[in-house]
């Protein structure tokens, strides 16, 4: 467990950053954009971005401006897939889209799978139970990844989830559990 | 990366204008999966972006006319992989998309810009190297480089870069065409004649004008599709670009051929067709002898260096090896 | 809840975090007014910068400042890791118009945003006089150095007549393995965030060193250590990248002082095979000499090894492979060559990647020669005392390793000729044996453990989480000492403000840090025990303290128990504190002291009265087209003596990795250098290739999980590093015995393998 009193930082002084986006009320999916400001919708919650630079990756935007920091950065070049979120539910590398992009479009991160009460998304739960991680950089990536992995019918044969999975780099070497959590998830027919 | 002008094309019409009317380098961004990616490393400089992805009507997949699949240019590397008559009919194309890549780039590239790949040449890649394709006149830094990843086939003293897709080696093998679209009007070319060797310009890489827009890509049917490959050979088991590749599909009359495509990957500056290859196995029985032999001269004619010099042989083994695999689905 | 013991397959502590991208990794931090720094590198081999033009760079909205050598100030000098101090290398960033390597860092953009900074980056414009430089071994004329003569406390393991044993030998192995340079590309990139505070310093920055971080930005800012604090709670992949202080860090701590601003620095991957240490270039003379029964007479395995024009990086790859075999004569001497790039330094089993594929091969080379099977071989050498010191092994399972494994396996199986072994349709399978050691270290360590009333148990002592599982190493030991469930201890690890941070490394952390863990919880259990056993007309009054347990807040003896919360408010205490040091024989006396400067202080491998070793024994398949000849590992088996197993399920996913860092290695892994510009060409993660999940098929790992208590208290040896010595010689081997060729450099790509 950790405190996160000791970190040095906590979610609040994030949001307090003062780079933050506006967070729009919960239910601004259909509003048009205000002011002809950058609207994304991430994880349910519309974000105004205001005269948002066109060359912002989602992935920068995701990080730098809106302090959801799951989606990580390993390459920036579309070559790890460690910044792995969905867009209209179909996983992409959020380093190659820029911001401007995915406007208009249902953004899911790593942040918004868990149901609201904490109650981790079946994949995540699976994850934890065959260790199917080490240092946890790309498991956000993973995770999001292994979902739609999933969802699209790439993971009804070991084979398919390792070929369908291989966008998806792990530098600890935690492809055993991976393949094994997916595999979980597959046999559950857990809804995803 | 550079500051640039976003505008977001609603159609088709105006993505043209847009691309045409400024007068300044203009690039067309669908999923971005290259262009982003150059742009980030400084090789693409465009001062306008034209964001085609929202222009209705250009994702469409269309299997059920009677002469051709019609995708549109914006249709998904995943979706058309994906595809059950794809899959089915003409499994070198469904083979083509989904070992390129990862599953979050094919869903993300759109089949118009995968087409427009670039090269991944390390040299072209940074900034800091001489490059005759990025720099016209500085050199090509991998004739006496690090070249084992280089092509052996369309070489040039100029350029020795591959063409690193995948599709569309299959395309070319199925002789597969482009609808393009630009201000002065639209028009059809083959997509075998759509990359260009390097010749002594090897910055320019496509028979495509600066304001061209892809519209669709239209494959002939034909019998030729379900007993067809795609053979891709890496150094990893997947997401790694081809060390060599094989796009075969045949049409058989029992144990004869009646009919053969050959097209080779990540061995030449361009998506490469075997011709000589095609023709010394049509009309004949088919043998591993013939296999092997077609393998041979589709690799007729390559200029190698002493790092990549291992990858006639290799290119030669796996259109053979496709062809065998492609025998199987007959 | 039941019990937690040693050894049990708990959850990893941190993983529900994990799982939630809830783990805060350095550049994860956004504070308030931040703004973000982006190095520019040289692009010459070497030379000195000639000429800077900062104005079309200082002129793109949102740029702040660009730093350069003229404008950083002065650093004082800081030392490299291996020469006492506590920097990957002697180079300090931006000091002098001298570039020593391409990819040095020669200038820094600070700007508002990470798109004003891309966009300044190409538009600093700097002229170099070039100078001539030398990036490749295999040059001739190169600077070498005797190690033993140039850094004498790394000296040549020497034993007997080893010459002459090989030499008047009935049969000699004689040969010359290579491997590539590599880098560690751990997938967090090398990220930093600086913040001022007046005069004290906060770095959030992903470490296995923060002590060695803090220390060293001391020395080179000329402030006190106390004025900075390194807080580095998670890793995202260390693998010996992130064991010393790299020039990056240095820059963001006085790019943040010159602004005034909190800076964000994240090195660009293309940068980060430049911009801190790697694992150098090796090449490998082994000579064997073997009567014709398959008795080794001696052994000699020189070594020539890349080391940076301004820093000796030692290679002491053959302390281990010394003690490997029963040598009656043995040598091992490295000559350090000298090039022109960063200094190399650690990358996961720094020294014995590269040293057992060469003794590995060897081995199964003469074993060829001999007409013996490998694993035979290696048994009949197994030593019973170390070849070097004459002194026990503190415990050697190897044998146990090799035939535990070989059954697993089904070795039995297997026809020894090359190529004999085929699928259906003539895929060629080959199955390959090697075997693998790693020194035992173990460093100093305090730990400090807080039981609260309300049952919450605070704990902190050095460590950094590199995704090893330390922290749940920790916590197994705690909770099996207080009676309390793992995941509700808070662990305090890798944070400059709590007890000494031990450099996290060479796979010596959790018997480092768990001894003490151990030592503090245990102290807490006495002081209950003596407290509630003199609480008169408590339930436990006048019992033996020694014979009471402690399970889920209840302390129970003979007859009666009573609540922790009950003893601790009659005693009117808030909480209880306990401390531990572990107890390691061979530490030296100030060890403690010098980790909390920063140092390495680690004992071992030689001990006063025995030498720790792990040791493991890999068993892998590959399949091959021999006309499509691309090596692919369909199933692996290691089995591990790291002793005592602590936390079965991290060390499972410790030792899958350790698997696939093999496959890496023996088939895609290399950082390619063109000699005629220096620096490394395959500088991103597709062209620099480590294996992808389809690349890894069936693993299998076992433990022989027998503790080792003459190593230490616990009986836990080291294994993070083990599990990946010798794993690329097994697949290596394995390719010979699929085709018949002997590939004897690293990695091995298809080209070798064609007709």
């Amino acid at each position: 467990m950790i405190n996160e009193d000791h970190l040095g930082l906590n979610r609040r002084e994030v949001v307090a950053a003062g780079t933050a986006a506006a967070v729009l009320p919960a239910n601004t999916a259909a509003a048009p954009p205000a002011e002809g400001g950058v609207v994304l919708q991430i994880n349910g919650v519309g974000h105004d971005l205001g005269d948002l630079d066109p060359r912002s990756t989602l992935l920068d935007v995701l990080r730098e401006r809106i302090g959801l920091s799951g989606a990580k950065k390993g390459c920036d070049h579309g070559q790890c897939g460690a910044c792995t979120v969905h867009i209209d539910g179909r996983r992409v590398v959020s380093c190659l889209t820029l911001a401007r992009q995915a406007e208009g479009r249902a953004v899911t991160t790593i942040e918004g799978i868990a149901s609201a009460d904490g109650r981790l998304h079946p994949m995540q739960q699976a994850f934890l139970d065959h260790d199917a991680l080490q240092c946890g950089y790309c498991t956000p990536g993973q995770i999001m990844s292994a979902i739609a992995c999933v969802k699209e019918g790439h993971a009804y044969k070991v084979d398919d989830i390792r070929e369908y999975m291989s966008g998806n780099l792990c530098r600890c070497g935690a492809y055993v559990g991976i393949v094994a959590a997916i595999e979980q998830v597959v046999a559950q027919g857990r809804a995803v | 990366m550079n500051p640039f002008d976003y505008t977001v094309a609603h159609s088709v019409d105006a993505a043209v204008s847009a691309l045409g009317g400024s007068g300044r380098p203009s690039k067309i961004l669908a999923g971005g999966t290259t262009l982003v990616d150059l742009m980030r490393l400084n090789v693409e400089q465009p001062a306008a972006v034209v964001d085609i992805t929202r222009i209705p009507g250009l994702n469409h997949i269309d299997t059920e006319g009677r002469e051709a699949l019609v995708f549109g240019a914006l249709a998904r590397m995943s979706d058309v992989a994906d595809d059950p008559v794809v899959r089915r009919d003409y499994p070198v194309l469904s083979e083509s998309l989904w070992r390129a890549a990862s599953q979050q780039l094919r869903n993300m590239a759109s089949l118009g810009g995968n087409l427009l790949q670039r090269t991944r040449c390390a040299y072209f890649r940074d900034r800091q190297y001489p490059c005759n394709k990025r720099e016209p006149g500085t050199g090509c830094s991998a004739l006496e480089g690090l070249n084992r990843g280089h092509a052996v086939l369309g070489v040039s003293d100029q350029c020795i870069a591959v063409y690193p897709g995948d599709l569309a080696i299959a395309l070319v093998a199925l002789n597969a065409s482009i609808d393009v679209q630009s201000t002065a009007g639209a028009r059809t070319l083959r997509v075998a004649d759509l990359h260009r060797e390097p010749g002594q310009t090897p910055n320019l890489e496509t028979a495509l004008r600066p304001d061209e827009l892809i519209l669709r890509i239209r494959v002939p049917k034909s019998r030729l599709g379900k007993a067809s490959t795609y053979l891709k050979i890496r150094d990893r088991e997947s997401y790694a670009f081809a060390v060599a590749s094989a796009a075969v599909a045949l049409d058989m009359d029992g144990d004869v051929i009646r009919d053969v495509r050959i097209a080779v990957g990540g061995l030449a500056t361009r998506p490469w067709r075997a011709h000589a290859a095609e023709q010394s196995l049509v009309g004949k029985t088919f043998t591993e002898a013939a296999a092997a032999q077609a393998g041979r001269l589709s690799l007729q004619g390559a200029a190698t260096r002493p790092q990549n010099a291992f990858r006639v042989e290799l290119g030669a083994n796996t259109v053979a090896e496709a062809l065998k695999i492609a025998r199987e689905r007959a | 809840m039941s019990k937690t013991k040693l050894g049990a397959n708990a959850e990893r502590v941190d993983g529900r975090d994990k799982v939630m991208g809830k783990a805060i990794y350095g550049a994860d931090r956004i504070l308030p007014h931040m703004v973000h720094a982006l190095p520019i590198t040289a692009t010459v081999g070497k030379g000195r910068i000639t000429s800077i033009d900062l104005g079309a760079a200082e002129a793109v909205k949102g740029v702040l400042v660009v730093l350069d050598y003229r404008t950083l100030g002065r650093l004082k000098p800081v030392v490299f890791s291996f020469a006492g101090g506590h920097a990957i290398q002697s180079l300090q960033p931006l000091q002098s118009a001298d570039v020593a390597y391409r990819g040095q860092a020669v200038a820094l953009v600070i700007a508002e945003t990470l798109e004003a900074a891309y966009e300044a980056a190409p538009l600093v414009k700097i002229s170099y006089a070039a100078e001539p430089f030398e990036v490749e071994m295999s040059a001739a004329g190169q600077e070498e150095v005797k190690q033993a003569v140039a850094a004498p406390y790394f000296p040549d393991f020497v034993h007997g007549d080893p010459e002459a044993a090989v030499a008047g030998a009935p049969v000699i192995l004689d040969e010359v393995y290579r491997t590539s340079p590599q880098h560690q590309n751990p997938m967090e990139l090398l990220s930093v965030v600086a913040e001022w505070d007046g005069d004290h310093l906060t770095i959030h920055e992903g470490s296995q060193a923060s002590q060695a971080m803090q220390c060293g930005l001391a020395v080179q800012l000329g402030i006190p250590a106390d004025n900075i604090r390194v807080i580095s709670p998670y890793v995202g992949g260390g693998f010996g990248q992130r064991g010393s202080l790299s020039p990056h860090t240095i820059l963001a701590a006085v790019a943040a002082r010159k602004v005034g601003r909190p800076v964000k620095l994240t090195v660009p991957r293309s940068q980060v095979f430049h911009a801190t240490s790697f694992r150098g270039a090796n090449e490998h003379h082994v000579r064997i000499g073997a009567t014709r029964d398959g008795q080794v007479t001696g052994g000699v395995h020189l070594v020539r090894a890349q080391t940076s024009r301004f820093d000796l990086m030692p290679y002491t790859g053959e302390e281990t492979t010394s003690r490997m075999y029963a040598w009656p004569a043995f040598r091992g001497a490295t000559t350090l060559v000298k090039l022109d790039t960063q200094t190399p330094g650690f990358m996961r089993a720094p020294m014995e990647m590269g040293s057992f594929f060469a003794l590995e091969s060897a081995m199964d080379e003469l074993a060829i020669k001999l007409d013996l099977d490998p694993v035979a071989l290696r048994l009949k050498n197994d030593a019973v005392a170390d070849p070097i010191t004459g002194k026990p092994f503190s415990s050697r399972r190897l044998k146990e390793c090799l035939e535990r494994g070989a059954a697993r396996f089904g070795w039995d199986r297997r026809s020894a000729t090359p190529g004999s072994m085929q699928d259906p349709d003539g895929v060629l399978i080959g199955w390959g044996v090697a075997a693998g050691a790693y020194p035992g270290y173990i460093g100093p360590a305090l730990a400090k453990v807080r039981l609260q009333r309300g049952g919450k148990v605070i704990l902190s002592v050095g460590g950094h989480e590199m995704g090893q599982g330390i922290r749940t190493a920790i916590a197994v030991v705690a909770a099996s000492e207080l009676g309390v469930d793992p995941e509700t201890i808070e662990i305090r690890i890798g944070d400059t403000a709590y007890p000494p941070q031990h450099t996290t490394a060479g796979a010596w952390g959790a018997a480092t840090a768990t001894m003490p863990v151990r030592d503090a919880s245990r102290a807490i259990r006495q002081q209950l025990a003596g407290l509630a056993t003199k609480q008169k007309g408590g339930p436990l009054h006048g019992q033996d303290p020694t014979s009471l347990t402690l399970q889920d807040g209840w302390l129970s003896g003979y007859g009666g128990r009573q609540r922790v919360d009950d003893i601790l408010r009659t005693a009117r205490l808030p909480g209880l504190d306990g401390e531990g040091r572990g107890d390691v024989p061979g530490l030296k006396p100030d060890a403690l002291k010098q980790a909390a400067i920063g140092k390495i202080s680690t004992a071992g491998p030689e001990f006063p009265d025995h030498v720790s070793f792990s040791f493991v024994a890999h068993f892998a398949e590959v399949r091959i087209d021999p006309r499509l000849p691309r090596p692919r590992v369909t199933r692996f088996v290691t089995v591990v003596d790291c002793g005592r197993v602590i936390s079965r399920r991290t060390a499972e996913s410790q030792a899958y990795g350790g698997i696939v860092w093999g496959i890496g290695s023996a088939l895609s892994e290399g950082s390619e250098v063109d000699p005629r510009f220096g620096g490394f060409l395959n500088n991103n993660i597709a062209e620099y290739q480590v294996a992808v999940n389809a690349d890894v098929r069936r693993c299998e790992v076992e433990f022989i999980d027998r503790e080792d208590t003459n190593f230490n208290g616990l009986g836990a040896k080291g294994l993070g590093e083990v599990v990946c010595v010798g794993a690329a010689a097994a697949v290596a081997n394995a390719v010979h015995h699929a085709t018949g060729r002997r590939v004897r450099s690293l990695p091995i790509r298809m080209e070798e393998l064609l007709a």
